[in-house]
């Protein structure tokens, strides 16, 4: 294995729990709280403590509304988090591509 | 576990997530069996209704469009409630926007008969069911994309189906133009949503066992 391709991995994204949030919300433009939860059968404070170190790293926006007097948190991939999954993503790729060319 | 193997496993789990963020997984079996029964008593209810002008037909069909459209929606809101999630989801979002401009564009044609001269039920009745089985399979095939099994299929059938009647009024042949507009609009949209929704039923079964 190439170790340069490994470094390349993003080791905030490069968690299981926060690989998974990444996954969905690339997939749709925003998704809530206990959707997030409810999918990944996350506990709240596992989600949240997930969600507030993409946030920090600037991959996720997290928005507080309200929806039937209830509050609603929502979050969704931000620009810079699109890019860095796909820049993910395309370690991930190369690190098959150059295993497979080994073989 | 070999580092190809690991990367393989993530590439596979994004992609597992991914598909399941934005697929739509809602039951889709009852709301085709409403459509199918509100579309072939359609049929049926139209000959005694006396619907013999393009108008009339443009307004009893788009009428039965909207019930079957409420009435699917309040099917969808059932599951939505039934399983502790939002009804307005991503996934629904997109079904709503697949099916939007051919909802619009065949809504418009259906209205411009309304409001307009409308004429006889003989030609424009058979144009519009040409029109709307061709749009209607349009937005399910669109619609497909976000749906797990079955919907493009259908949408294919529908684009079929109004391609076949446009050359059956084609001359020489002529054959669908003697046809009652209402009989087939209740025989094309009860009979293939039936199929579809037999169809869906059991995979749906099947799917939910495994």
């Amino acid at each position: 294995m190439n170790p340069e391709a490994f470094l390349k991995l993003d080791r905030t994204i490069h968690e299981k729990g926060r690989m998974a949030i990444m996954s969905l919300l690339a997939a749709t433009p925003e998704l809530s709280f206990t959707e997030l939860r409810d999918t990944l059968k996350l506990t709240d404070g596992n989600l949240t403590t997930h969600i507030k170190k993409l946030q920090q790293a600037g991959y996720v926006g997290v928005t507080k509304s309200y929806s039937k007097n209830r509050p609603l948190t929502t979050c969704s991939l931000t620009k810079e988090g699109r890019k860095a999954f796909e820049e993910y993503l395309k370690v991930l790729e190369e690190i098959v591509q150059g295993h497979q060319k080994e073989k | 576990m070999s580092s190809n193997n690991w990367a393989e496993e993530n590439l596979q789990v994004i992609r597992t997530l991914m598909e399941r963020a934005a697929v739509y997984r809602r039951k889709m079996a009852p709301m085709m069996f409403v459509a199918a029964g509100l579309g072939t008593l359609g049929g049926f209810t139209a000959k005694y209704a006396g619907i013999d002008t393009a108008k009339e037909f443009s307004l009893y069909w788009g009428s039965i469009a909207c019930v079957i459209l409420l009435v699917s929606g309040y099917i969808v809101r059932g599951q939505a409630i039934g399983s502790g999630e939002e009804f307005w989801t991503a996934p629904t979002k997109r079904i709503f926007q697949a099916f939007l401009p051919v909802f619009v564009i065949g809504g418009a044609l259906g209205l411009g008969y309304v409001l307009g001269p409308g004429g006889l039920l003989h030609v424009n009745g058979h144009l519009l069911c040409i029109a709307w089985c061709c749009l209607y399979g349009l937005g399910l095939h669109s619609a497909g994309f976000f749906v797990a099994k079955g919907i493009r299929r259908l949408g294919m059938f529908f684009i079929v189906a109004g391609l076949l009647m446009g050359f059956l009024a084609t001359k020489p042949v002529e054959a669908f133009l003697r046809m009652d507009p209402n009989f087939i609009m209740g025989a094309v949209f009860g009979g293939l949503h039936l199929m579809s929704g037999m169809y869906l039923f059991y995979t749906e079964q099947r799917d939910e066992a495994a």
